[in-house]
């Protein structure tokens, strides 16, 4: 469902993601951690089609994102982090708005379920300026879960999230997976990321330093004990590696 | 176009009305908003009275409309020229990276997109414009067409100038800017020298504005300025035919060009929301530059009940951002230096007959008389573009008011450094100036370095409490500079009121006090005592307006 080969990204003179591989299945949700400037939003919006790789190829859904990039987008949804909404439209309208962009046809109803389990219903004549923090996150998450895609990738979703909040949006992911959508969740709550993610990928200045399912990441790991936490496995995977931690942490220009 | 594009289009128009509206709910809203409409419709009034009242004598009109047709097309070029320099790349807001990049829609429906929708923001300029378009016009619909013409041309180049940026390399594109950047300078520079050198008739800027080849350059702009000088409908039809093709074939090549332009795009409007942060911290225009590396630090001050504290820490500040400031004196003296140049040359006279500072043995062309005002002046510019105060300090107005200190002493350690600041700049003007003058009217010169900073902390105060009664924001999302112009000719408006009882009162004694005393050293005594005691009530209304400021409003 999502394919990502021999994938880079440099911005100017500096290397964000360096010859990164994977796959996500459907039904699969991978959870991408990593330290500050590892590379993390960088690969998600060169999935997303936002920025352009400097070499490799990213598949969605079986369409090159770089010569098919409609075909592709119409099959998945981004929450950026710290999602910007359109300041002079109400919650409502950028429902409607996201439905007209991806012709989503009788979008209504799937729209007041979303507006219901977020808990957005009272606040959907409101403008956008007029929400708060948690309330944007969560139309953000309603609007990219409207068109049903196949692939989500997710940047920090859960910032400024209320505890009912990331239990929906929990809910909404697993039950998405279900349906057989790959998801990428990029976090840094490893504790609250950890059981939800069948598979981790822990990146680290642009490269990867570790992939596959918490069994697997600590079966190679070795130095750990079985019931050792993602957060522990983080701190293996990322000081264990060499070289010390970078200064000037690569990121977008 | 796809249909979510367009219905983005459509709503977001109703939904800037809706916005309007909602804010001028309330009694501040409607105070606000009253303020503004009286203040438009002035400006429209007298505008339009005064189109309605011009001379129509034929000969006169003929003549201005001969002198645009020369100028016009050159200038337009140039300010194109400008325009298209200063894109790095087309400009999206952050919703629309975030919404709009990752949608399925192509290249060329963002780009017609964005064009449409910078036009829909640029509607209101437009009939701005318009009105001030009014008295040079040929017509009230020349001049109507000619600035919807004119933005759409202005647009249509930014936008093309970003789509040619975004194809090249970072370097190559920084290189070629520089090179326009030179190259639109010489123009510029080439322009205000040979209008210096030119006679009283401008004789020679005239012959080498009808030369062949710039005559030939800006053959594109002409028919824009035909638009405009219209003076029937049928020369409209035919000027305004002409021109929507000009702009019909630009937005076809950009449509064309199809370039990549999101990476591109993405930094550019970092950098612009990086911008409009600090001036939304700022309150001012400002915050435009980004801070200096500059690091130094200023000793400690006495405590003064906590306001000392306050004014080291703002103190800081203005010592960080003296690149900004440097910048911004700069800009001022731009549009100063030209006109003193061709104010020498054309041996300006004063009231006498004689030359400004010949009269009084000088003969640089100032005179201590006429750079006092000048000076004055600054008091009102520099405290509308620089604020190291309240207005600075929006986003942390939470923790002054947590501060265990009287909000009068919190009012005036947030005073005292901007004071300080425009005092010593306007000090140092006068020190440079001195010397260019002839003769010193010393009690005159007494008087305004001892007034000075009394003005300067009141009409800081001012500025102040109307900041604070009428908190404002720079939203980083408004790609429109209309709101944030609206607010500086409204605050404007109020200041130059309330500045203007403040003279006036201060009028009043100064000139029953010259009537019984006839003497300038008395008068300025009284005008110096009058402001001292102006200053004790005016930091009080800061400190009133702090007090009720509300930190739980988002504003």
């Amino acid at each position: 469902m999502i394919l990502v080969r021999n994938y880079s990204k440099a911005y100017g003179e500096r290397q964000a993601v360096d010859d990164l591989s994977f796959v996500v299945e459907g039904g699969t949700i991978l959870g991408l951690v990593g330290p500050n400037g590892a590379g993390k939003t960088t690969t998600l919006r060169s999935l997303a089609g936002i920025l352009p790789p400097s070499s490799g190829t990213l598949v969605i859904a079986g369409h090159d994102i770089a010569r098919k990039p409609i075909e592709a987008k119409r099959r998945l949804a981004l929450v950026p982090d710290d999602p910007s909404l359109f300041s002079s439209l109400t919650v409502r309208e950028h429902l409607e708005f996201v439905a007209r962009i991806y012709d989503v046809d009788s979008w209504q109803d799937r729209a007041a379920v979303w507006v219901e389990r977020l808990e957005l219903t009272e606040h959907e004549k409101k403008l956008a300026d007029e929400l708060s923090r948690g309330m944007r996150q969560k139309v953000a998450v309603a609007c990219a879960l409207l068109h049903n895609p196949d692939v989500l990738l997710l940047d920090e979703p859960l910032t400024g999230l209320d505890p009912r909040g990331i239990r929906t949006v929990y809910d909404a992911l697993r039950q998405r997976a279900a349906d057989g959508a790959a998801v990428i969740l990029s976090s840094h709550l490893l504790g609250q990321i950890e059981p939800l993610c069948g598979r981790f990928l822990i990146l680290r200045r642009g490269k990867k330093l570790v992939e596959g399912s918490k069994e697997e990441i600590l079966d190679r790991l070795g130095s750990l004990q079985d019931d050792a936490s993602l957060e522990e496995i983080f701190f293996e995977a990322t000081e264990g590696a060499e070289g010390p931690p970078r200064g000037d942490e690569a990121r977008e220009p | 176009m796809n249909r979510g594009l367009l219905y983005l289009l459509r709503v977001e128009s109703v939904g800037t009305f809706r916005v309007l509206r909602r804010r001028l709910r309330g009694v501040k809203g409607v105070v606000v908003g009253s303020g503004f409409a009286l203040f438009v419709t002035a400006i429209l009034g007298q505008r339009i009275l005064e189109t309605l009242t011009r001379d129509t004598d034929e000969e006169a009109l003929r003549q201005t409309a001969d002198s645009l047709r020369i100028w016009g097309p050159p200038a337009l070029l140039l300010g194109l020229l400008i325009c298209g320099v200063s894109t790095r790349s087309l400009y999206f807001k952050p919703a629309e990276i975030d919404f709009l990049f990752p949608a399925p829609v192509s290249r060329r429906q963002l780009v017609a997109f964005n064009v449409l929708s910078r036009m829909r923001v640029q509607t209101l300029s437009t009939l701005w414009c318009w009105v001030f378009f009014l008295s040079w016009s040929g017509s009230w619909y020349g001049a109507l067409v000619g600035a919807f013409l004119l933005f759409t041309l202005i647009q249509l180049t930014i936008q093309a100038s970003g789509l040619l940026f975004s194809t090249l390399s970072e370097t190559l594109g920084k290189r070629l800017r520089i090179v326009a950047w030179i190259v639109v300078g010489a123009l510029a520079g080439g322009a205000v020298l040979a209008m210096v050198a030119s006679t009283p008739e401008l004789g020679e800027i005239t012959d080498l504005i009808r030369h062949p080849v710039i005559r030939g350059v800006s053959i594109v702009t002409r028919p824009f300025v035909e638009v405009f000088l219209s003076t029937s409908p049928g020369t409209l039809l035919l000027w305004g035919s002409i021109s929507a093709a000009l702009l019909v074939a630009e937005f076809l090549l950009i449509l064309l060009t199809d370039a990549a332009f999101s990476e591109r795009s993405i930094a550019a409007g970092r950098e612009v929301q990086a911008r409009l942060r600090r001036m939304r911290s700022d309150g001012s225009t400002m915050g435009a530059s980004s801070p200096g590396s500059v690091r130094w630090s200023l000793p400690g001050v006495p405590r003064l009940g906590g306001a000392g504290v306050l004014a080291w820490r703002q103190g800081l500040e203005i010592l960080r951002n003296l690149r900004s400031i440097f910048t911004m004196l700069l800009l001022g003296l731009i549009p100063v230096v030209p006109l003193w140049m061709v104010r020498r040359r054309f041996n300006v006279t004063d009231d006498q007959g004689l030359p400004p500072g010949e009269a009084l043995g000088g003969n640089s062309g100032i005179s201590i008389e006429t750079a006092v005002p000048l000076v004055v002046l600054m008091t009102i510019m520099f405290t509308q573009n620089t604020a190291f105060d309240f207005r600075r300090d929006l986003d942390r107005m939470v923790t002054f008011k947590t501060l265990p200190l009287r909000s009068s002493i919190i009012a005036a350690g947030q005073i005292l450094p901007m004071t300080g600041l425009l005092t010593a700049v306007q000090y140092l003007v006068i020190a440079v100036l001195v010397p260019l003058c002839g003769e010193i009217h010393v009690t005159l010169l007494v008087t305004t370095l001892i007034g000075l900073p009394l003005l300067n902390w009141n009409v800081i105060a001012l500025d102040n409490a109307v900041f604070l009664f009428f908190p404002y924001r720079i939203n980083p999302q408004d790609t429109s500079n209309v709101p944030f112009m609206g607010r500086v000719m409204l605050t404007m408006f109020f200041k130059m009121t309330a500045l203007g009882v403040l003279v006036g009162i201060g009028a009043v004694f100064g000139t029953i006090t010259w009537m019984a005393s006839e003497s300038v050293l008395v008068t300025g005594a009284v005008a110096a005592i009058y402001l001292l005691t102006v200053t004790y009530p005016a930091t009080l209304l800061v400190a009133l307006a702090f007090r009720r400021f509300d930190v739980s409003r988002d504003l």
